[in-house]
């Protein structure tokens, strides 16, 4: 029996009937666009000030007074009360990025990157909010890349204590910093950034509940997830850096073997805790899901190169915590631990041509520890180290998967000046295969012109052991240096 | 009869108009203020404690408060950059307090925000949201010393001082002149018991009316004066709460200064009448101060 994505729909909406109370709206920006709207001054307040004849005293000193009957410039109104913008955010940003090595002679690789992002949260009334992403990127020298992607397009609705999302949206729920096995709802767009790719929504239903909880166990949270429509990730063309395709065997997205009918359906649940014990005080979060593994693995059909889906079953934790003082001493106290491991069961689609890949364990492990007043008075310098790994599988497609046996570090330097300056260096290594990645990445808030005008070095060098066995090694190496400027709003 | 012996109450009539202070002549707040202890300055350190534990009593029952304002740091030539800040905070009657420190401007720093659950006797738990990557992300004791934002307050700075995290010293009852204004204050010596500190030891300085902390002084670890913290235009908000609307943070050995100056202040939101619904309104709710509610 098949299960149509409005089923999944009405399976989510019933679950939320049940769950739900009354439409009850709170976050920060609510209270205070309401306190600042609608606050009347304190009766008791009001009468004293009168009669005893304080000026200044009170509400009007507290700010309430000149705020009566305030309401954001934004605000509109409709035939079914009021809706405004409660914000607009974003950024445009212009990034030059030059290859050290071309990949054919006389071909000019050379990219110009232009890309804006727009956030906007709406306030519907009722409990009901909305949030609207969209991205455009654009490679303006060759027009190697275009992308307008709604990133994320949602309604929420709050309730006491429970929340239901619809729409396209994108959840991270990673725990480390450099690669996370745990975070597996999102696509990625492997074309505009093979090593830190841009997560892609997803459209569906979120529904979340959060308990009270304890001391021990607080914040204790349930989100529930269905997507029930499968959407392909994104690749680089042909003409890309990271191709997977080849002068004779062109690679194309569309060609592939993908899930069909309820295949294509993705449920997952996450039940997240703010754990406190004696020995650590943690952030603390078990996932389950089940559905199509967000990177497929390749085969050739016909001529080409095409992807693969096939499907996981999930199981994974995470956890990033402090040590505790009193028990496990002032050196461990100064670090955060963090850990995530996720066990993935593959399973072959109706129509796979290849093998199921081979079920396996990925984990990563590390540590970070901050350091303040390092070159100046207020400063801050992070290290970190993690290592990544996976045990079980040994078939074909885990050859090439990146993080089988890795260690990154990373420094990130923080100015704290006006400037806000910052550098991050990430070296990756490869501790079976001679293969390793450095990154530095530079900013600095250009006040001079504009206090929200930020620009920006990057640079990224590939290390290739030129064995043909690992990821990188599959494409030509992209060396590259990058110069750009970044406007925020 | 010890005539060392006093008692907080003499002095705590003192005319809070003569300050240049500003007060309602009637407690609205519905909380009582606290029965005065007596001390015995000769023993100083008793003194010290009972002092500051009353302070810290004496500002009990305001159950939740939300602000914003404006933040302005100055380097030592006086350049300056500013921007604007919400702040939350829910007080908890048995247990430390919970805040939420949110940048609302400029577009470059927008959305950081801080969740902080202050743990009396130990570490407290630190949260920052970046908007940039959309994570809450758990940091650790070690950023308790580290600026926060740039601004000379560091983690450690945002709560109130724990007067159960201190040894407390009582060094005396002075006048603190600040330009006409004279205040009659109480003058301990605090040194931290934790260790993810960046101080040796602090002074500060409460009214003898309101128990109102005027003015801390930092130590470095090498005991030379750091920063001092000023606190003026005070406020008494429903005739009960004092509340500084100026902050002023000065670091002596940079010459960099940051101060806050809060615009609007809510206090015990349950006091106020929304226009919406005619109703009292009530009391930010406990969940808002949470991982979760960080990233809205």
């Amino acid at each position: 029996m098949t299960t149509s994505p409005h089923r999944s729909l009405v399976a989510a909406g019933v679950v939320f009937a049940l769950l739900a109370g009354s439409a009850h709206a709170q976050d920060i920006d609510d209270i205070l666009d309401d306190l600042e709207a609608d606050v009347e001054e304190p009766a008791a307040s009001r009468a004293v000030r009168d009669d005893i004849g304080l000026d200044g005293v009170g509400p009007d000193d507290e700010g309430l007074g000149d705020l009566l009957g305030d309401v954001p410039e934004s605000a509109a109104t409709t035939s079914t009360g009021r809706t405004w913008i409660r914000g607009i955010t974003g950024f445009v940003q212009i990034e030059g990025k030059r290859y050290a090595r071309e990949r054919r002679r006389g071909r000019d690789d050379e990219q110009l990157l232009i890309s804006a992002e727009v956030e906007i949260d709406l306030r519907l009334g009722n409990g009901l909010t909305g949030y609207v992403r969209p991205r455009l990127l654009v490679e303006a020298l060759h027009g190697e890349l275009e992308r307008f992607e709604p990133y994320e397009a949602y309604v929420t609705f709050e309730g006491d204590g429970v929340e239901l999302r619809v729409g396209q949206f994108v959840e991270n729920w990673g725990i480390v910093d450099t690669y996370n096995p745990i975070d597996v709802i999102n696509r990625r767009d492997l074309g505009s950034d093979f090593l830190d790719p841009d997560r892609l929504g997803e459209a569906g239903v979120r529904i979340r509940k959060q308990w009270a909880g304890g001391e021990t166990f607080a914040e204790p949270t349930l989100s529930l997830y269905a997507l029930p429509a499968f959407r392909r990730t994104e690749f680089p063309e042909d003409d890309g850096r990271f191709s997977f395709g080849t002068a004779t065997q062109p690679f194309r997205a569309a060609g592939g073997f993908e899930p069909s009918g309820s295949e294509g359906h993705f449920w997952g649940a996450r039940f997240q805790t703010v754990l406190n014990t004696a020995a650590i005080n943690s952030d603390t979060q078990l996932v389950v899901s089940h559905g199509p593994e967000r990177t497929p693995t390749f085969a050739p059909r016909r001529r080409e190169v095409a992807p693969v889906y096939y499907g996981v079953t999930n199981i994974g934790a995470g956890i990033r915590g402090v040590p505790n003082e009193d028990v496990l001493g002032e050196f461990l106290s100064k670090l955060t631990l963090k850990a995530e491991v996720v066990y993935k069961d593959a399973y072959s689609f109706s129509n796979a041509p290849v093998p199921t890949p081979d079920d396996y364990l990925a984990y990563v492990g590390g540590v970070d520890r901050a350091f303040d007043r390092v070159f100046s008075d207020l400063d801050q310098l992070t290290a970190m180290v993690e290592v990544a790994g996976e045990t079980g599988a040994d078939d074909a497609a885990s050859q090439f998967r990146p993080f089988k046996n890795d260690v990154v570090l990373r420094l990130f330097w923080e100015g704290n000046d006006f400037a806000r300056s910052s550098v991050e260096l990430r070296a990756l290594v490869d501790l079976d295969e001679d293969e390793r990645i450095y990154e530095l990445i530079a900013e600095r808030t250009l006040r001079s012109i504009d206090e929200d005008l930020t620009a920006f070095v990057s640079a990224q060098v590939f290390h290739q052991p030129d064995n043909g066995r690992t990821l990188f090694d599959l494409f030509p190496n992209n060396t590259s240096v990058s110069i750009g400027l970044r406007w925020d709003f | 009869m010890n005539t060392n012996r006093t008692s907080i109450a003499a002095f705590a009539l003192v005319g809070v108009a003569a300050l240049g202070i500003a007060a309602d002549s009637e407690n609205t707040s519905g909380v009582a203020v606290p029965e005065t202890p007596a001390f015995d300055v000769a023993d100083a350190d008793a003194a010290g404690k009972v002092i500051a534990t009353h302070a810290d009593l004496y500002d009990r029952g305001w159950r939740d408060e939300v602000t914003r304002g404006r933040m302005t740091l100055y380097d030592a030539g006086g350049d300056s950059v500013e921007r604007t800040f919400s702040r939350m905070a829910y007080e908890r009657a048995d247990d430390g307090d919970k805040l939420i420190i949110r940048f609302l401007s400029p577009a470059e720093i927008k959305g950081v925000a801080a969740l902080t659950f202050e743990n009396p006797g130990s570490s407290d738990d630190n949260w920052l949201y970046l908007p940039a990557n959309k994570r809450v992300r758990r940091v650790s004791g070690a950023n308790n010393t580290a600026s926060f934002q740039g601004t000379e307050f560091t983690y450690e700075d945002l709560g109130a001082l724990d007067p159960v995290e201190y040894e407390w010293r009582f060094l005396g009852k002075t006048t603190l002149t600040r330009g006409e204004e004279s205040i009659e204050v109480y003058k301990l010596g605090a040194t931290p018991t934790y260790s993810d500190t960046g101080y040796s030891r602090l002074e500060v300085l409460y009214s003898v009316d309101g128990f109102r902390q005027e003015r801390i002084d930092y130590y470095d670890k090498a005991g030379k004066h750091l920063k001092t913290r000023d606190s003026r235009d005070w406020k008494q908000l429903h005739g009960r709460f004092w509340r500084a609307f100026t902050i002023d943070m000065t670091n002596h050995q940079t010459g960099k200064r940051t101060l806050l100056a809060q615009e609007r202040y809510f206090l015990n939101l349950s006091l106020y009448t929304s226009k919406k619904t005619g109703k009292p309104r009530s009391n930010l709710p406990e969940t808002m101060f949470t991982t979760q509610a960080l990233q809205k």
